[in-house]
């Protein structure tokens, strides 16, 4: 684990902004490690005053005129994508249409029934942008295989009831472009199809992980480090293998460099910090370092999808014979290991 | 879709509307349809989805929404939980009665932790449903997990899969032969008066003593099959059959291959 080096690199500066964003870390702190069990929805709103303190001027000309930040438009990737909007749309479908068959699961790990028919999308759908280079076998003039569309960018979707904190999270593949939308708002799956979500329901005994917002990332890294954040923030997937959708990190770019150490002793120097959710009530933690070397690439397994019509038996010939070991490669300046990080106290 | 849309419909008694409905998996509850069986409702109005067939099951040969015609679709959720976490792929396959995949939902996401739940979602399109003698045809459910390695994942699984079609099947696991697998039967049908008795049966036969809502299976010989029906009667003698599940065994050379 990293832990930010040394703790009398906290910020000095008492003004009234610094206060307020030393207080604002500190709740976050002590939620996490507090024990607290209730969530804190909605997020307590990050002011003006607080992100202008936290970023570097240049790097503040990017909060909007609503104070949050304006953040990066998806990156091209050489292939369509769906919108936030189309994303929070199939994400409500989904919950209203599919995972009530299996409410008991979803059910039981938010501990109280979702009220399925009454989601809504809330807060705005954050994109999350893939960290690696395209499958050697994507066809983007074709519909994204499931392997592609979770080695993707993708969608993470909050939706809530008539109130309170968020009932479902729901990652969405910004590579599903081949689902529709009937006309009474139900998915439309292609015949063969898949990987284009990630339900996850959201416990209601405080045991859950929430991302922070862009803004609440901002400050908290400003707080912890004793920086100033010189970048709008940048959401980054992770390694499907290893994390789910929800282990996706903010990319914080500092002004000048901090040194962070790991409880094993290593220790790095670094401009960029990483932000993720914090499981409440457990001590993990929100900061992390990018490991001083990084992989160049990953290995998957492809594993071809049958068809419409086909013979099973002839489909799992093709299979074996098909399957094969994919070599994906990280995308330059991407990041897809890490320390975990936290502070000394 | 409102649930006032959803009322209005229902009053129409429109075979096409009803089964528009069924089609979406939402349903209010209203009186009997044009075939006389009463409509479940599979949802709770007051919050939360409970569960149910849409539709009596007394009868469903007669019934279009329970024998839906080719070319009628589902729309399914499944999940399969892998304790241990070694899967990362994973596909629910439906077949016909002519083993030709009918449709495929495959799902790559995994939790990173242990266990890991894996969530498909897709439409079934019923293509070979035998209407005419009244009886639901054998079409699968085929689940499989894989390692990144491409292997077979072997751990012991458990595939839930509930739909409002009644040919709704439990599901398929492939294990190793030295692997059990939990099947868990439920049943949705409300109008079953109770009380109400299981029986598991395998290839048809029924299993002396397997009488609870769960069973336990173990695998066979490398590269064997076997298929599993979970069956429900109620105090006025009704027996339906609430569940089917096909049990494979993955093919190992020994079996010290297949961990």
């Amino acid at each position: 684990m990293l832990v930010a080096h040394p703790a009398r690199r906290w910020p000095t500066r008492r003004s009234v902004g610094g206060r307020l964003v030393t207080a604002v870390a500190s709740v976050l702190l002590l939620a996490a490690c507090s024990g607290d069990r209730s969530i804190s929805w909605p997020e307590p709103p990050v002011t003006r005053a607080q992100l202008t303190e936290a970023m570097t001027p240049e790097a503040a000309l990017a909060i909007g005129p609503d104070d949050r930040l304006l953040l990066a438009a998806p990156p091209n990737t050489g292939r369509p994508q769906i919108s936030g909007v189309q994303a929070g749309a199939f994400a409500v479908s989904l919950a209203k249409y599919y995972l009530p068959y299996t409410n008991t699961h979803w059910d039981s790990e938010r501990g109280k029934p979702v009220d399925y028919q009454k989601l809504a999308v809330c807060g705005s759908p954050l994109y999350a942008s893939s960290p690696f280079e395209r499958l050697e076998i994507d066809d983007p003039a074709a519909r994204a295989v499931p392997l592609q569309k979770a080695l993707g960018p993708l969608w993470l979707v909050n939706l809530c009831g008539p109130s309170g904190p968020p009932q479902l999270h729901i990652a969405v593949s910004a590579y599903s472009t081949d689902l529709r939308l009937d006309a009474s708002g139900v998915i439309e799956f292609p015949p063969v199809s898949g990987g284009d979500f990630f339900p996850e329901a959201v416990p209601i005994s405080g045991l859950s992980e929430e991302l922070p917002s862009a803004e609440a990332a901002v400050v908290l890294s400003a707080a912890l480090t004793g920086r100033r954040v010189a970048a709008a923030p940048e959401l980054i997937a992770p390694f499907y293998i290893n994390e789910s959708p929800y282990g996706s990190r903010w990319r914080i770019t500092l002004d000048r460099p901090v040194r962070l150490r790991a409880t094993s002793g290593e220790s790095i120097e670094t401009s960029e910090i990483f932000i993720r959710r914090t499981r409440l009530a457990q001590p993990v933690s929100q900061l992390w370092g990018p490991t001083p070397v990084q992989p160049e690439s990953v290995d998957v397994v492809y594993i071809p999808q049958s068809r419409v019509g086909e013979d099973y038996n002839a489909y799992l010939a093709r299979r074996a014979a098909e399957t094969r070991t994919l070599h994906v490669r990280r995308l330059p300046n991407m990041p897809i290991s890490f320390l975990a990080g936290g502070i000394l106290p | 879709m409102s649930i006032n849309v959803l009322t209005r419909s229902c009053s129409r008694h429109s075979n096409e509307l009803i089964v528009t409905m069924a089609l979406s998996a939402v349903f209010v509850g209203c009186g009997p349809n044009e075939h006389g069986l009463s409509q479940k409702c599979p949802y709770d109005t007051a919050g939360g989805w409970p569960v149910g067939w849409l539709f009596s099951q007394n009868n469903p040969a007669s019934c279009p929404i329970n024998t839906p015609p080719g070319g009628r679709s589902q729309a399914y959720s499944a999940l399969a939980t892998v304790p241990n976490g070694a899967a990362t792929n994973g596909t629910l396959i439906f077949l016909n009665q002519n083993s030709n995949v009918v449709s495929e939902s495959s799902t790559v996401f995994n939790t990173g932790g242990s266990p890991d739940v894996w969530t498909f979602v897709g439409r079934y399109t019923a293509g070979t449903i035998a209407a005419a003698s009244g009886t639901i045809g054998q079409d699968l459910a085929v689940n499989t997990l894989t390692k990144n390695d491409g292997s077979d994942a072997t751990a012991t699984s458990t595939l839930t899969y509930r739909s409002s079609d009644p040919a709704a099947i439990l599901g398929l696991s492939t294990v190793d032969p030295t692997s059990s697998i939990i099947l868990t039967g439920e049943y949705y049908q409300s109008d079953l008066v109770p009380p109400v008795t299981f029986q598991w049966y395998q290839d048809g036969a029924s299993l002396s003593g397997e009488t609870n809502a769960q069973l336990e299976a173990f695998g066979g010989a490398p590269n064997s099959s076997s298929f599993y029906e979970f069956r429900v009667t109620d105090s006025q003698a009704r027996t339906v059959t609430a569940g089917r599940t096909v049990f494979t065994t993955a093919g190992c050379g020994t079996l010290d291959e297949c961990h």
